[in-house]
């Protein structure tokens, strides 16, 4: 037991400070070069006001953006894990990429896209809607049935996800002008992060992680199945729409602002439970820490390694991340990490 | 209601409704239960006739359409999921676990509802899942991934959960069922022991007649939905009754070891 301590807390400790080395290294590179010294000059005397442009407001809304939306995009993908008691679940799976991506699309169509809603694009907030809509629909949808297992719930996001995603492509074909912005929306990335969205973003993801630790150890004797869940004092019913509400209140505002980058929310968790466990207690903030240092690297890769140009950073997330993910697998014994 | 029985339950009565996607499909008509403290019942009766419906409506797994249960007087039906769970535990017919859980992660949460939201196990909590473990005789495989033990070990396991959680009255679906002859017959005498230090109260769902005849107090025998017979083993097991019961013919012979016969199926009718 003791044992299992000391990994859980080397593992915090190693994340934390890797992530606190990626974001500053993440401030420090990108097509114009600065150094270590430049930043150093920036907080101790002020510097020079065109470096300061591109460290503060250029990088480091991005760096922030990328660190808060792996957070919370990974501790979702840890908690619908358990709370489906399925290891393929991931943040997206109630529909809400396909919401937000018709949310996007119909804000695009409509040529809103440089138009300002309270210093958010109109874009964002459309997607936004769309998210939360769809979460809304997929919940109700599930809890009018005559099945009221969460299989339901899976299956109800599902139709309603091909539903959007059908939508979405006929804006495509029918709006010629709309088709790469659609598109490049999709792929996700961060390059329209400014602070007004971090002010937006970070506060929500905080209050929706938060939240969700409340219920870990209710995760943990989930996993024993609903029926001795409910013997052992869980309220498995009444955590339903807590979970699932505090869950779409962090995914809506990630996709809102970044688009669908996939992989971090069904990888991540799996990689962070491989070492620590299984324990939502440990697992949640843990996979919180991985997805924020994950998302951060990501996005530096994603603007660096073709500069000027920029690669989605969906694909690097998914490039670099399946084969270490397919290593893992293959190494772990026992059967893997998917039994 | 009366307040000696430990529990008592009257007229119930449960069908699978559309929430299930059944036709309303009558399982349970009219039965009623009523537990003392510190003993062991057995429920027998042929597959479909209502015996794991009979337990999880006990534990409020399942809310029966009429019908009311009480324990200590007081009526479950208006209790939390945690006040109920500190007065019953419940092992389903099998426990399956989606990620590695240590056998002693899976004990502990027997005390679930015991430990406040954000504090850790007390001393006392720690203590009890030690004793469950002991007297199951699993503390030796505490720091094992639960997943690689064997169905008897498993089994085992689980009961020690039940017991951590410290209750009055114990549900046990078909407990026996996963297990080899040896270990039935550890199983049942940690359960004798457990009736015997902690008077608590075993309910547990048998097909083997013959155990059940032999270890328990009393029997409830269930057919289509209802009470068909009850009491105590030597009065309610029967040749004519497991008859009309499994519709099978047996021989009940002497037992030259034992006190109580031993049930030997012939054929069936």
């Amino acid at each position: 037991m003791n044992k299992h301590k000391v990994r859980v807390r080397v593992l915090f400790f190693t994340l934390a400070a890797a992530l606190l080395v990626a974001m500053v290294a993440a401030l420090l590179f990108g097509s114009t070069k600065t150094g270590l010294q430049d930043l150093l000059n920036l907080l101790t005397t002020g510097g020079d006001s065109s470096v300061a442009t591109i460290i503060f407001d250029v990088r480091l809304p991005r760096v922030l953006m990328a660190a808060i939306t792996g957070m919370g995009l990974a501790l979702v993908g840890a908690v619908y894990q358990g709370f489906f008691r399925n290891p393929m679940a991931d943040p997206f799976m109630l529909g809400m990429s396909s919401g937000a991506a018709f949310g996007a699309s119909v804000a695009i169509v409509l040529g809103l896209e440089s138009a300002l809603f309270f210093g958010m694009g109109f874009v964002s907030v459309f997607a936004f809607v769309g998210a939360v809509l769809t979460s809304v629909a997929v919940y109700l949808v599930a809890n009018s049935g005559y099945r009221r297992q969460k299989v339901t719930i899976l299956l109800a996001g599902i139709a309603i996800s091909f539903f959007l995603s059908a939508f979405v492509s006929l804006f495509m074909v029918f709006s010629h002008g709309g088709v790469q912005k659609i598109v490049f929306w999709t792929m996700g990335g961060l390059g329209g992060a400014s602070m007004d969205q971090v002010i937006v973003l970070f506060p929500a993801v905080l209050i929706g992680s938060v939240g969700l630790l409340f219920f870990s150890r209710d995760l943990n004797v989930l996993a024993l199945g609903e029926d001795t869940a409910r013997s052992l004092g869980v309220e498995v019913e009444r955590m339903n729409l807590p979970v699932l509400a505090l869950s779409s209140l962090v995914i809506a505002v990630c996709v809102s602002f970044t688009g669908v980058i996939g992989f971090v929310g069904l990888i991540i968790p799996h990689m962070i439970r491989l070492i620590s466990g299984p324990d939502h207690r440990t697992l949640l903030p843990l996979s919180a820490l991985g997805g924020a240092l994950f998302m951060v690297i990501a996005d530096l890769l994603a603007r660096t390694v073709a500069a000027p140009a920029e690669i989605p950073v969906g694909a690097i997330t998914a490039l670099v991340g399946s084969p270490y993910f397919i290593w893992l697998l293959l190494r772990s014994g026992k059967g893997g990490v998917l039994k | 209601m009366n307040e000696t029985y430990l529990l008592t339950a009257s007229g119930l009565n449960f069908s699978y409704g559309k929430e299930f996607g059944g036709a309303n499909a009558k399982i349970l008509t009219d039965v009623n239960v009523v537990l003392k403290k510190g003993f062991l019942y057995s429920v027998i009766g042929p597959n479909g006739s209502g015996k794991t419906t009979l337990i999880k409506c006990l534990n409020r797994s399942h809310s029966a359409q009429s019908g009311e249960i009480h324990i200590f007087g007081e009526p479950i039906a208006k209790m939390s999921a945690s006040q109920v769970a500190r007065h019953i535990a419940y092992m389903p017919q099998r426990t399956v676990i989606d990620f590695d859980f240590s056998v002693w992660d899976i004990v502990l949460m027997g005390r679930h509802s015991e430990i406040s939201r954000f504090a850790r196990e007390t001393q006392q909590d720690i203590q009890a899942c030690r004793e469950a473990m002991e007297l199951c005789g699993v503390w030796e495989f505490r720091e094992r991934n639960f997943n690689t033990l064997s169905g008897g070990e498993m089994q085992k396991v689980i009961l020690a959960r039940c017991i951590a959680q410290d209750t009055d009255l114990l549900l046990l679906d078909e407990p026996l069922t996963y297990l080899d002859i040896r270990n039935q017959l550890e199983f049942l005498d940690i359960i004798t022991e457990l009736i015997r230090v902690k008077k608590v109260t075993v309910v547990a769902v048998v097909h083997d007649i013959n155990l059940a005849y032999q270890y328990s107090d009393y029997v409830y025998v269930l057919g289509h939905g209802e009470v068909i017979a009850e009491g105590p083993p030597v009065e309610v097991i029967t040749e004519a009754a497991l008859e009309q019961c499994f519709g099978i013919r047996v021989n009940m012979l002497e037992n030259p070891l034992g006190k109580r016969k031993v049930i030997v199926p012939v054929e069936k009718i």
